[in-house]
């Protein structure tokens, strides 16, 4: 489908390769890749609605993805395939507790556990809130899209061939990301901006 | 490729909210998966003698059901539950004999959430016992279960029992508020939570219930209650998911998605 992210055969992966071979894995490379973006992973998968406590499982999930796949992954295209991965595995994710709960996904998938600092200013934690909230009210597709490129600091070049995109999609969601966030920033704080 | 000005550096109030985008990672979460990185070797690579299979489920709130096999092919079986977190680890053996088959069932960007080709029937008389995720983060293993002594077949008793009909009605009851709330009903999903919260006291959706009653207090103007169930909330269910909705909520914040 036009636009839709597509993921059968990421960018970040020899061409050549067999994706169904088991080969031996090159454990320190794994441990390396792991340790080098285990933050922006943790964060994007916290970021695109994973509850905390269920994150730890979806970092599992992507590191056995890794472990499989990483003697295809090009070198520097690591954390592409790892927040690739992550992108998928989080869409999985909302769609198994969804199916198993039966009741509103953005209920369900609220950054909710994103708990504030309890030693922060009782601005910074008001600003938390809202701030979960809002994200909340993004789609999946663009809220994946807005966190790599105002929060990770992802080119949108990158983003295209992280969510294997279009260029125009990419720019797509990232403007009307963008806009969601901005229209519900003036609601929630006011024309002035402050809470 | 050029981006817009990102929002933080930019003005207004999206340049103010973003201030609240911060999130600490837990360095026990690192330590997790740092851990479980050779695992997730251990249960890929193969060796042409062994095949150690892993699967980690996303899925909470099932069993872990550990068989151990015996001398002759006999079977002892140990069913241990856990509240949070599945993990199977299926790994059939012969004891003593020659052949043991393992096949993974993990995801892949080729094939999200599928099986993945089943492994060739390898040569393992020794194999080692697969390291299952939760142990993997240095939960005790099951007593009993050890090395190679003592070859293990693990089974994961996946199967969840149908909801029986009071859960569905439960449910159902939490949609209709929910719907209330949705569509601006404060009255009417106040009304539905009191009669859900008497016709289950101990039901399984009471953080939903008790969020919803929170958002309803909440759109009703009575903020100073919604603002005490929500410190409750918080209490009882520090983790919960809806644990932001509800602070929100509180906050007189309005939830544009139900």
């Amino acid at each position: 489908l036009k636009g839709s992210v597509v993921l059968q055969q990421p960018l970040a992966l020899r061409s050549t390769a067999s994706s169904s071979s088991l080969s031996r894995v090159d454990e320190a490379r794994l441990r390396r890749t792991v340790d080098a973006h285990f933050d922006a992973l943790w964060r994007f998968l916290r970021r695109l609605g994973i509850p905390e406590g269920d994150v730890d499982d979806a970092v599992q999930e992507v590191i056995l993805v890794l472990a499989r796949k990483l003697d295809q992954v090009e070198d520097g295209r690591e954390r592409s395939f790892v927040l690739s991965t992550a992108f998928r595995i989080a869409s999985d994710m909302r769609r198994a507790v969804k199916r198993r709960r039966e009741v509103d996904e953005a209920s369900l998938f609220a950054l909710a556990s994103q708990a504030p600092d309890p030693e922060a200013s009782a601005e910074t934690r008001r600003l938390t809130v809202l701030f979960a909230q809002v994200l909340e009210q993004l789609s999946l597709e663009q809220r994946a899209v807005f966190v790599l490129y105002e929060l990770e600091d992802f080119t949108m070049a990158e983003i295209a061939q992280t969510l294997a995109l279009r260029p125009g999609t990419v720019a797509s969601r990232l403007r009307r990301g963008r806009e969601t966030f901005e229209r519900l920033a003036a609601q929630a704080l006011g024309a002035g901006g402050r809470p | 490729m050029n981006g817009p000005l990102r929002l933080r550096d930019g003005e207004g109030p999206a340049q103010v909210l973003m201030g609240g985008s911060g999130l600490n990672v837990p360095s026990a979460s690192r330590r997790r998966a740092l851990t479980f990185v050779g695992t997730a070797a251990a249960g890929t690579a193969v060796s042409g003698t062994a095949i150690a299979t892993t699967t980690a489920s996303l899925v909470k709130g099932v069993a872990l059901c550990v068989c151990l096999g015996t001398v002759g092919g006999g079977l002892a079986s140990l069913a241990v539950s856990e509240t949070f977190s599945r993990v199977e680890a299926r790994r059939p053996a012969t004891i003593g004999s020659t052949t043991t088959q393992a096949s993974v069932r993990a995801v892949s960007p080729s094939a999200p959430a599928a099986r993945l080709d089943p492994a060739p029937p390898v040569v393992a008389p020794t194999a080692p016992d697969p390291v299952t995720t939760r142990e993997a983060r240095g939960s005790a293993p099951a007593p009993g279960v050890s090395g190679a002594a003592a070859p293990a077949v693990a089974t994961a008793a996946s199967a969840k029992p149908l909801p029986g009909p009071s859960l569905f009605e439960e449910q159902r009851s939490i949609e209709s508020a929910r719907a209330a709330v949705a569509r601006g009903d404060a009255g009417s999903a106040l009304a539905t939570l009191d009669d859900h919260d008497r016709a289950y006291q101990k039901g399984q959706f009471g953080p939903e219930a008790l969020a919803l009653r929170v958002e309803a207090l909440s759109a009703a103007g009575q903020l100073g209650r919604a603002r005490g169930l929500a410190a409750e909330f918080q209490r009882r269910y520090p983790h919960h998911p809806l644990l932001s909705r509800v602070q929100g909520a509180a906050l007189g914040v309005p939830s544009a998605k139900h």
